[in-house]
């Protein structure tokens, strides 16, 4: 090669874009070139004939020498691997090499070739990379076990409250069926005890739902072949008897056991009715129906009464909605939430239409023909 | 379980004694690739991997059982077991040299003799004894190994499959470190740099030869020589061999200072 | 249709819904048997071989709670159809003996005739 032509190459080995090294077979430095130098802040003369690893990080030691090593033996060569230098001035420069040996024709090593390229920024990224993906971890675990906290604790809290609640409801159901007490006012007394834990059970019933439903539980159903009317007459009784000025016309008509969760929806058409019983206008009745036909359920509750807004409907849905609140109004604003969330459930929807001579509200749903789950 | 193939056990060779090859840490049993195949004529060499090295099945690592060496120490004595080997020879190197040394107390018939490569019993500095590492530098290998982790997954060895010709591009070379997973490698970093079994040297029974390399910072020469003066009868020697792998980097060297022992 | 009342062994330790229960049956026809724990239960069922259903609550005082009695009386009586209850949470198909129901608290009484009318055969 011409003078000019070795030249060249040794202008390109020298300033290469990356530092270049070469290791000679007994594992000391051989070459270097002026990129390598300037990174490290080592001039040749500090770095040949030293081993490669006095200037790593003892990290970058015990990685060298138990994977580096090795593979570049085995497989002749290794790339993309990280390493920290220590500089002269005693700072750690990070980067990315790639090596490879170039052997004899035994296999021996002749030299190993090793370029290095700054990599700070890039390492930085993976590091924060590696550090928030743990972060992430750690805090997932606590969620889950929050998680679960929460949901026993609901899980005791639903049972410890719903079961005096119907003890109580209990009580009252057997005082008056018990015939002794005959004076009216008495028997006001009890109707209204029992319209209260109805109210209360509702509520409780709501809340727990709303927030399994909001860590994620959702709404799990129990399905069971049953006849369904027996529990829609029982739950327009119940408000009936919360609501003694009210009336409440019920028209069911369902020919054949309905396969799904009977307390579910008995909550849903509680739900229904509460709401209409609410909203709806205080001197007409409100009207409830069931029928099936051989392929879907229809559930409706109508009631007469000021229509609901544009406004309103779009969030009629969403929990803690309330529509205007009127003196008297109790509770949370979670029925209908609820109530849709059941819906879904089963696979079916409430659907709403407001005008000035009715509000209705229908809930459908597949009739499935599988028995109890 | 089928514990040869939990640890991707490999039998070759024939005679009527058994040498066992256990590799250290960092690689898996394709390290001994240049000299086991030396000891094939006269002995049934057995070579395997640690539960989450090479071609083991990682599934069935379990971090409470790995979290100390004796872990690795069981699965060693289940080898034997299931293999039927009684006074082998057991050549093992970096970590598993301990590995060993814990085995063969638990079990004394299996190993007739042992041979150690570069073993330490503690790599951490602990008063006097100068293991040679401290605890930050062994914190900062374990987030170093995080770094290289994240880099080799994508690295990438040749994918030309299996060429008996050049062996080194063959898919042997699917970088054993690519199977690891990168937990459970920092998990055996961990347990094997804060490993301490200085008192359980003492409680070995078998003739053990310790080859110890010139320069090699992993396990140094003061550290070989501890271990030396703590195994009843042991012997050591000193390879002129530098680094921590010499079983690569010295292979001859290597197989004729076990061959003089065995 | 069957002209014999079936006979129910109700073990529920609150007093109160344990009336309740008993009267709300009595009324739709069964014969009612009422037992506060497991041990009263497993003495009843020892000393009488008439009885068609165990309707016991989950959450109990006492040595057996209602899962361990359940799997007790199909052991022993496995004749003997099984509702359990809870204000808990649901029991699975694998935590009751097979064909067993379970029916959530609170249940309204129109829901507990209709499912011991299912489970007994009565229309």
């Amino acid at each position: 090669m011409s003078e000019s032509g070795s030249d060249e190459y040794r202008y390109l080995f020298e300033n290469a874009p990356c530092g270049y090294l070469t290791i000679g077979p007994d594992g000391r430095i051989a070459k270097v070139n002026a990129t390598f130098e300037t990174w490290t802040g080592f001039v040749a003369d500090q770095l040949v004939g030293q081993r490669l690893h006095q200037f790593l990080n003892m990290a970058g030691r015990i990685y060298y020498e138990t994977h580096i090593a090795p593979l570049l033996r085995m497989q002749g060569s290794f790339n993309e691997f990280a390493l920290d230098f220590e500089t002269a001035a005693g700072e750690r420069l990070p980067v990315i090499a790639n090596a490879a040996e170039r052997r004899d024709a035994d296999g021996g090593v002749l030299f190993t070739a090793l370029v290095v390229i700054k990599a700070t920024d890039r390492r930085r990224y993976e590091r924060q990379l590696v550090d928030s993906r743990s972060e992430l971890r750690t805090s997932l675990a606590n969620e889950r076990e929050t998680a679960e906290l929460r949901e026993q604790f609901i899980a005791v809290l639903g049972h410890d409250l719903r079961n005096p609640l119907a003890a109580i409801s209990a009580g009252a159901r057997i005082l008056q069926r018990s015939g002794h007490l005959q004076n009216e006012r008495e028997l006001r007394v009890l109707n209204m005890i029992n319209s209260t834990v109805t109210r209360m059970s509702d509520l409780i019933d709501n809340i727990l739902d709303f927030a399994r439903g909001r860590l994620g539980g959702g709404i799990t159903l129990h399905r069971a072949l049953r006849p369904l009317e027996p529990v829609l007459e029982q739950v327009a009784d119940e408000l009936r008897t919360a609501s003694p000025q009210r009336v409440i016309e019920t028209h069911f008509e369902i020919a054949e056991p309905v396969n799904c969760d009977h307390t579910r929806i008995g909550q849903l058409a509680s739900n229904l009715i509460g709401n209409a019983l609410t909203h709806g206008a205080r001197d007409m009745p409100v009207r409830v129906g069931a029928k099936t036909n051989g392929k879907e359920l229809e559930f409706w509750v109508a009631n007469t009464g000021e229509p609901i807004s544009e406004a309103a409907m779009e969030k009629l849905f969403e929990p803690f909605f309330r529509g205007d609140v009127r003196a008297s109004r109790q509770g949370l604003g979670l029925g209908l939430h609820i109530a849709s969330q059941i819906a879904q459930a089963h696979g079916g929807r409430i659907d709403v239409t407001s005008s000035p001579q009715e509000t209705r509200f229908v809930f459908s749903m597949p009739l499935v023909q599988t028995g109890p789950s | 379980m089928n514990v040869l193939a939990r640890n991707n056990v490999h039998v070759s060779g024939r005679g009527d004694g058994a040498m066992v090859f256990a590799h250290g840490f960092g690689c898996d049993q394709k390290t001994w690739r240049f000299v086991a195949p030396e000891f094939e004529r006269e002995f049934k060499v057995v070579l395997f991997d640690h539960v989450g090295a090479g071609g083991s099945d990682l599934s069935t690592y379990d971090k409470a059982k790995y979290s100390t060496l004796h872990g690795y120490a069981d699965d060693l004595v289940e080898i034997g077991e299931a293999l039927g080997l009684k006074n082998a020879v057991f050549v093992g190197h970096s970590v598993s040299a301990m590995i060993g040394v814990l085995a063969s107390i638990k079990a004394p018939e299996l190993f007739g003799r042992m041979v150690l490569g570069g073993p330490s019993a503690r790599y951490i500095d602990d008063g006097d004894y100068k293991g040679g590492f401290s605890e930050k530098q062994i914190a900062e290998l374990l987030e170093f190994l995080e770094d290289n982790h994240m880099g080799w997954s994508a690295a990438m060895a040749p994918s030309i499959m299996g060429n008996p010709d050049r062996p080194e591009l063959g898919e042997e070379l699917t970088n054993s470190f690519c199977r690891t997973d990168p937990e459970i490698a920092k998990a055996f970093a961990r347990v094997t740099f804060t490993s301490d079994n200085r008192s359980d040297l003492s409680k070995v029974t078998v003739p053990t030869l310790i080859l110890q390399c010139s320069e090699d910072i992993i396990a140094s020469q003061e550290v070989g020589k501890f271990v030396r003066s703590s195994i009843p009868g042991s012997e050591i020697v000193f390879l002129k061999a530098t680094g921590h792998c010499p079983n690569l980097s010295a292979p001859v060297e290597v197989a004729s200072a076990i061959r003089a022992y065995v | 249709m069957s002209s014999i009342k079936p006979v129910i062994l109700i073990v529920e330790d609150e007093l109160l819904l344990r009336m309740d229960s008993v009267e709300v049956l009595e009324d739709a026809g069964f014969e009612v048997i009422p037992a506060a724990n497991a041990d009263e239960a497993i003495a009843i069922l020892s000393a009488r071989s008439d009885i068609h259903l165990v309707f016991t609550d989950i959450q109990m005082p006492g040595s057996m709670d209602g899962l361990k009695l359940a799997r007790f009386v199909r052991d022993r009586w496995p004749p003997i159809k099984i509702v359990a209850t809870s204000g808990h949470a649901r029991a699975t198909d694998k935590d009751l003996p097979a064909g067993s129901v379970f029916l959530p608290k609170p249940y309204r009484g129109a829901e507990l005739v209709a499912t011991l009318r299912d489970m007994t055969g009565i229309a």
